[in-house]
């Protein structure tokens, strides 16, 4: 579905990715875990376009997306749930969600506006509320809500269970495990070992713009307590 | 002041508020999805009142003029923002500086074509005449300039709320980046505001016309207005522009009537206060950097 071959990223003068490969398998769920600042947002943004790479290839689908505008990545069928949530805080909770909607699939497994408001009754309640008035679960939950509904093949998650209450959270993780069993690739950005254990098949561990190690999420279950001491501290 | 002089003041106030509201809903809303200020923006105005003489002394039909006028300067917002802002997005003092040499283009331009003599509208043959209001007159198009503000204020509300275009463009305002990642074209919006906004600016132009005219430095002396307009009611809001321009108009009118040779200092008076008490103006979400 989506292969990182060698992509360098800067900021201006800053060399932030520096030389970053990985692989997200077609219908596999793959983490990206690294501390604060290491370059996992920017990976992120590397691919979905906001911050073009200056050298590498980024493949999606076969074809080299490195340049493209994101308008033009999206519509190959990728959706960002970005760090922060990015809610758009003036347009109401139904705007937010309806704003990206695209009719890509006829199947059952498409998404419309009722079905993501049976994943998240919540969302249906609050319809009507602007963005900014949402606490943060819900708004979350129109992150991943807005997402879906551009019906995409492959889904970028930048850390979002970051800053929930430990109920809310565990929901989430949930709805997440529900759309990898229904078949989504997605790449799951996290800071907490557990949760990534928990939800990915293959994991990656980022540190200071390279990618340091990576295993499957069972050879790294073993792992664990080294990968704690020693990476992620 | 009397009773009736007030109520006259009033609606001297708010005509002249929402005729600076058709211009500084675009400035605001330009810079809200765009982040220009586009200094050229009083140019647009002062163009559209000499294309809409030129077009009424040919046609002489009130109703052309202010649409071809403000067709033709939308026409000319679409090239430049196509054609010179494309390349500068997020180069703030390229913008600044690219504006500001169209001001003085503009300025020749206006100069070489229609001459340095000021030059008046004249009134549509139905809007003549006054009104009389607790015994004071009050000319009939002032309350027209009125009524067509409301109205263009309340097309431009249903634009942005009820339609997709204008739910893109508020989303847009909010986070413009998070738009693109939607499949979204941003770029064709960036277009239509710039155009959107030039319109009103010239048809605001027209409208004007006939109680303000058209010379050589309106372009200047309305844009200091817009930009006070931006400052009070604060950036990147329909609500903001409208509200900052009525209050703007209320000031502006006011203080022209009791102390006539401090009217300018009085606005700006209003600005400083107002962004020392709230940097992003009453009603707005981005402060100015
Ligand atoms: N817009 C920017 N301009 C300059 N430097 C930036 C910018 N954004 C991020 N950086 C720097 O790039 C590095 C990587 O940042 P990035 O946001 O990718 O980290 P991250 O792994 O996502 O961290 P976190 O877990 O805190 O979200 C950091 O050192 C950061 O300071
Ligand atoms: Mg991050």
């Amino acid at each position: 579905m989506l292969q990182l071959d060698e992509v360098h990223t800067y900021y201006g003068d800053s060399h932030v990715l520096q030389g970053v490969n990985l692989e997200v398998a077609r219908g596999s769920v793959v983490a990206l875990l690294g501390q604060n600042g290491m370059g996992k947002t920017t990976t992120i943004h590397s691919i979905i376009g906001f911050t073009p790479p200056a050298r590498g290839k980024i493949i999606f689908k076969g074809i080299n997306i490195s340049g493209l505008p994101p308008s033009s990545i999206a519509l190959m069928g990728m959706a960002l749930v970005p760090q922060g949530r990015r809610i758009f805080r003036s347009l109401t909770v139904r705007e937010n969600l309806i704003l990206g909607y695209r009719k890509t699939k006829t199947d059952k497994t498409a998404y419309d506006l009722e079905r993501v408001y049976e994943l998240f009754p919540s969302l249906k309640l609050r319809s009507a509320n602007r963005g900014e008035q949402l606490s943060g679960g819900e708004q979350q939950m129109l992150a991943i809500g807005r997402a879906l509904l551009t019906n995409p093949d492959f889904i970028l998650m930048d850390e979002p269970f970051e800053g929930l209450a430990p109920g809310i959270s565990k929901e989430l993780r949930q709805k997440v495990l529900e759309l990898k069993k229904s078949g989504m690739s997605i790449l799951l950005v996290e800071q907490n070992i557990e949760a990534a254990l928990q939800l990915a098949d293959y994991v990656y561990i980022m540190s200071k713009g390279k990618i340091v190690h990576g295993g499957s999420a069972a050879q790294l279950q073993g792992e664990k307590d080294i990968i704690k001491r020693f990476i992620l501290l | 002041m009397e009773v009736a002089q007030f109520i006259i003041q009033i609606l001297n106030g708010l005509s002249y508020g929402l005729l600076l509201f058709l211009l500084a809903a675009g400035l605001s809303l330009i810079f809200g999805l765009m982040g220009i200020i586009n200094l050229a923006h009083g140019s647009y105005y002062m163009l559209g009142a000499y294309l809409g003489l030129t077009i009424m002394k040919t046609s002489a039909n009130f109703i052309l003029a202010l649409v071809g006028a403000a067709t033709l300067v939308a026409l000319l917002g679409l090239i430049m923002e196509r054609v010179f802002f494309r390349g500068l997005y997020k180069q703030e003092l390229d913008q600044v500086l690219l504006t500001f040499g169209f001001i003085y283009i503009f300025m020749d331009l206006a100069k070489y074509l229609w001459g340095g003599t000021p030059r008046s509208l004249p009134t549509p043959p139905l809007l003549e005449g006054s009104l009389e209001i607790f015994g004071a007159a009050f000319p009939v198009y002032r309350l027209a300039l009125i009524v067509s503000g409301l109205a263009v204020a309340l097309l431009l509300r249903l634009f942005l709320e009820k339609t997709r275009t204008g739910m893109i463009i508020r989303a847009g305002v909010d986070d413009k980046e998070m738009v693109t990642a939607l499949a979204i074209n941003i770029k064709l919006y960036f277009s239509i505001i710039f155009a959107l906004g030039a319109f009103l600016a010239a048809f605001g132009g027209v409208m004007g016309g006939p109680v303000i005219g058209a010379y050589p430095g309106l372009d200047f002396e309305i844009l200091v207005l817009a930009l006070a307009v931006v400052v009070v009611g604060g950036l990147g809001t329909l609500r903001g522009a409208f509200w900052g321009s009525i209050l703007v108009g209320f000031i502006d009118t006011f203080s022209k009537a009791l102390f006539p040779s401090f009217s300018m200092l009085t606005i700006y008076i209003a600005m400083a206060l107002i962004l020392i008490l709230k940097p992003s103006g009453l009603l707005g979400r981005m402060e100015l950097s």
